[in-house]
């Protein structure tokens, strides 16, 4: 077996909840909060209503829940339909610079737990766990860069976790690793064009393949030796492979290390969304001439160079385009997610708008990103002025961190949408504790729709 | 839908059973009968029971079931178990030109989607023959293994391709499933090197799981990335531009030229069996000095030219393995699935005649390849006399076609250690008269395995006769 995954099958084998720093504990609840609020703000939207359809086709007493039922099915199909709720709003967690969505692994944690009546503390460390191998992984190998997709990191770091949780043993771990590598490579034609429903739901389905790769594992199924170094491996696929440092049990996890969004929207538009905030407040609509979004090459590469991106015709597209969302902010003088509502994206007014839009790379904000996730942004009005505003950090960054007041509020907003006001509330004082429960699957239990 | 997915979506849209040559649907039913076989003989193989019981786990309404069993269960699992039986042995069929692989792969799919669509004989007859079809113009098109992609990319589509077509998906929603099939579902050609793993058997069977998924969510109206094959970051992208060659208006035929197997070992071994097998007659293995081992490149590739071939410790890497399955062969005049038990693995016997063994790529065999599978084999005796003998196109090979009797009588071996010669007879009949079937339940509920063969527990592998695949055609 590969020496890499020896070390990750040995990492997971000893993590302990017992030895997790306090703060790592709290940031792991803080994220499993936000991640259920993205799962319920989702909730009606067509993806996730087909992906719960097509999950409660199977229905089975031992299994695991889907979010907001009381339905049981596969744990695999639970983490694929739960999966796409998280991520289908685009609000969890993230990674910039290529990591994707580290919050893709709570889903097959929150599965594998209620399938299997783990508690809190399980949960808790599956969850570290799978954060830690998901970061070493997008350390290990940028899969964007070489035309694949992050998915890989969810596939694999949810096959760790939840080996963990279905208490593997060392060499199983490593099997699980294998088998999670090798099948599960990604095209990242996904996030390429005119952009499909896919884009939200390539996670949740890698993180169903990865839950799986634990399951064969713990059948006794054996994956190929060297998925990592070996001949046709992972790391002759993408060139260079050195899987990065995995932190000490007491140490920085890098569970803390993940930037929540503050604003329902892909995280380089994050920046740009709190600028205009700012100038919307300074200019009318009616007055611009036009409107330069000074960005880092990667923003501007997903999010701001395509044709699509001016006028897009799907949410997906509308999610991803700078253009479209700035416009739509400066209009509204707010942002909200409504603003990719079917109705909205057919906008004219934003559409007029964002043909007055150009998105440019600055050569000094891309050497500052990833560190930082800059933006500047400048609207000329049809008297000639020039307003400028400039963000280095926006609201949810690790440098710039939402409070804990700030995390309740954004999942009261999102999970409110589909639970009465009182349900939410009591929720909220479990999740907060959620370590101290005898079944992590009590989640399913409080955010049940009744 | 870029130009390749529109042409695989209209090839497999527009093709229709009355389309098919007589010789294609006949080619069709052989396969089938050999895969089942295959199935049947894997049923009680430790990798087919744990993948049974991964399927088993929970139960549903809708009519997917594993082959041999009753009860219900996820289609896309069904999938997944029939996948890994009708593979597991490494004795279902092949097909290799500029890749290769095992094309039987798709069947699990396909009948796990015609179960679920309750579609009658003709429509599976139909979808398998465009699977391979698809299947096997990819391997015609472009060398995907070198650039360290496995078969499953391929399956995945060919697979996909035939669910869809057997659930009565739209074109648009048949689009939508070749991209949501193809694009998380690249395989890395690692599962087939070095010492080999379970997987090997089973990469196939988790693709023919994906591509029965990702056919529910295209008929449960997901949809995929729009160009997946030609569009930024796509197929070809990561393979290289290359032309499908499959050709809308022209039937399905490449099925017929796929290779049935008649021993358990890698197809790029079987031509060095039957090579072995006709040298036992004038040799004792007693009298071996030395065995020189000559074959084309990438028999040489796969099961010669890596150390662990001399020193298998697993099935898979014995049953990829020159020096093992030859040194089998002469040893015990036949190769079968109990070749292979680790008792025999760590046999003195195979272990001495193998450190005899020596194995080169004759580059006058490589240019005869893949026309011809050729292999000869030399040995030194210690009285000094020399022997040889040389096998082109092995037993089952497209140009040494298995009869309809001996593809019968393989099945029927296969089929000794999982039901009665009556019920064997009664699937091959079953499978003869596909074309007139009005539900493929009725090839479900003929294969199940009747609880009175349980009475008398199945033969472990260890002590089952050696000679199930080989006395096909030894005779």
């Amino acid at each position: 077996m590969d020496p890499t995954i020896e070390r990750i099958a040995a990492y997971a084998q000893a993590l302990r909840f017992e030895s997790l720093p306090r703060a790592a504990v709290h940031e792991t609840a803080r994220r499993i909060i936000d991640a259920l609020g993205c799962g319920l703000g989702g909730y009606d939207d067509e993806p996730c209503r087909i992906a719960r359809k097509l999950a409660a086709r199977v229905k089975s007493e031992s299994g695991a829940r889907i979010l907001g039922t009381s339905h049981r099915t596969l744990p695999e199909l639970a983490t694929f339909a739960n999966g796409v709720m998280i991520r289908y709003l685009d609000g969890n967690d993230t990674l910039p610079g290529g990591g994707g969505h580290p919050s893709d692994v709570i889903a097959p944690m929150l599965a594998v737990a209620d399938a299997n009546g783990a508690d809190g503390r399980s949960l808790i460390t599956a969850i570290a766990l799978a954060y830690e191998i998901y970061y070493a992984f997008f350390r290990g190998a940028i899969m964007r860069e070489r035309g694949m997709d992050h998915v890989l990191y969810t596939a694999v770091a949810s096959a760790v976790g939840a080996g963990k949780l279905l208490g593997l043993d060392t060499r199983k771990l490593g099997q699980a690793v294998s088998l999670a590598i090798t099948p599960n490579i990604a095209l990242h034609a996904t996030r390429r064009g005119d952009l499909s429903m896919w884009k939200g739901v390539a996670a949740g389905n890698a993180a169903r393949n990865g839950v799986f790769a634990a399951l064969l594992a713990a059948e006794g199924m054996t994956g190929p030796d060297n998925a990592i170094e070996g001949s046709h491996g992972l790391r002759e696929l993408v060139g260079k492979f050195e899987m990065g440092a995995l932190a000490a049990a007491n140490g920085e996890l890098k569970v803390t290390q993940s930037n929540l969004k503050f604003f329902l929207s892909e995280y380089h538009s994050q920046s740009p969304i709190t600028a205009a905030l700012e100038l919307s407040r300074e200019v009318k609509p009616e007055d611009i001439e036009s409107i330069t979004i000074h960005t880092y090459w990667f923003a501007w590469h997903e999010i701001g160079s395509e044709p699509e991106k001016w006028h897009p015709t799907t949410r997906e597209s509308a999610d991803h385009s700078l253009p479209f969302i700035i416009s739509a902010v400066l209009i509204d003088g707010a942002f909200s997610d409504a603003i990719f509502s079917e109705a909205r994206i057919r906008d004219p007014k934003v559409h007029a708008l964002a043909d007055k839009v150009s998105v440019q790379e600055d050569p000094e904000l891309t050497r500052r990103f990833s560190a930082a996730i800059p933006c500047r942004l400048e609207v000329r009005t049809r008297s000639g002025e020039l307003k400028t505003a400039a963000v280095e950090y926006p609201r949810g960054h690790v440098n710039n961190p939402m409070t804990d007041a700030e995390v309740e509020t954004k999942f009261r907003a999102l999970a409110g949408r589909v639970l009465p006001e009182q349900q939410v509330t009591s929720a909220l004082e479990r999740l907060w504790k959620i370590d101290e429960e005898a079944h992590a699957g009590v989640v399913f239990d409080l955010l049940c729709r009744s | 839908m870029d130009a390749t997915t529109e042409k695989l979506v209209d090839y497999t849209l527009n093709t229709r059973y009355e389309d098919l040559p007589a010789s294609t649907i006949d080619a069709c039913k052989r396969r089938l009968l050999d895969t089942l076989g295959c199935v049947a003989g894997a049923y009680d193989n430790p990798v087919s029971v744990a993948a049974r019981e991964l399927a088993a786990r929970y139960k549903m309404d809708t009519p997917a079931t594993v082959l041999g069993a009753r009860a219900r269960v996820a289609p896309e699992m069904a999938a997944f178990a029939n996948g890994v039986m009708l593979r597991v042995l490494d004795l279902s069929d092949m097909y290799r030109m500029k890749s290769g692989g095992h094309p039987s792969d798709v069947i699990a799919a396909a009948l796990a989607a015609a179960e679920l669509g309750a579609r009658d004989g003709r429509s599976l007859i139909t979808a398998i023959t465009i699977a391979y079809e698809v299947y096997c113009s990819c391997c015609d098109g472009i060398d995907l293994n070198s650039k360290g992609w496995d078969q499953p990319v391929y399956s995945v589509v060919a697979s996909v391709l035939a669910a869809g077509k057997l659930l009565g998906l739209t074109r648009s929603q048949l689009g939508h499933a070749v991209a949501l099939a193809l694009v998380p579902n690249m395989a890395m050609y690692q599962t087939r090197q070095g010492e080999l793993s379970a997987w090997k058997g089973c990469a196939g069977a988790n693709a023919s799981r994906n591509a029965l998924f990702a056919a529910l969510l295209a008929e449960s109206g997901f949809t995929g990335a729009e160009a997946p094959i030609e569009g930024k970051f796509g197929l070809w992208d990561a393979t290289g531009r290359f032309e499908w060659p499959l050709n809308l208006g022209e039937a399905p035929q490449r099925i017929e030229r796929t290779h049935l197997k008649c021993f358990p070992v890698c197809y790029h071994g079987q031509s060095a069996v039957w090579a072995a097998l006709g040298l036992r007659d004038r040799c004792c293995a007693d009298d071996i000095e030395e065995i020189r081992i000559g074959t084309y490149r990438t028999a040489f590739d796969m099961m010669g030219n890596d150390p662990t071939r001399w020193a298998p410790v697993t099935h898979e890497t014995a049953d990829h393995s020159l020096p093992y399955v030859v040194a089998t062969a002469l040893l015990d005049g036949a190769v079968g699935e109990a070749s292979f038990s680790d008792a025999k693995l760590r046999g003195a016997g195979v272990r001495a005649l193998m450190s005899r063994t020596k194995v080169s790529e004759d580059p006058a065999l490589s240019a005869q390849y893949p026309e011809s599978s050729p292999c000869h084999i030399s040995v030194q005796l210690k009285n000094g006399a020399h022997i040889r003998n040389e096998v082109r196109y092995p037993k089952g090979h497209d140009r040494s076609p298995m009869t309809v009797d001996e593809v019968n009588d393989k099945f029927r071996g296969l089929f000794a250690s999982y039901g009665s010669a009556r019920q064997a007879q009664r699937v091959i009949a079953l499978v003869d008269g596909l074309d007139e079937l009005q539900d493929v339940g009725e090839l479900f509920a003929g294969f199940t395995r009747r609880s009175r063969t349980l009475k008398t527990a199945p033969t472990p592998q260890a002590q089952r006769e050696p000679e199930t695949a080989a006395r096909v055609s030894v005779a």
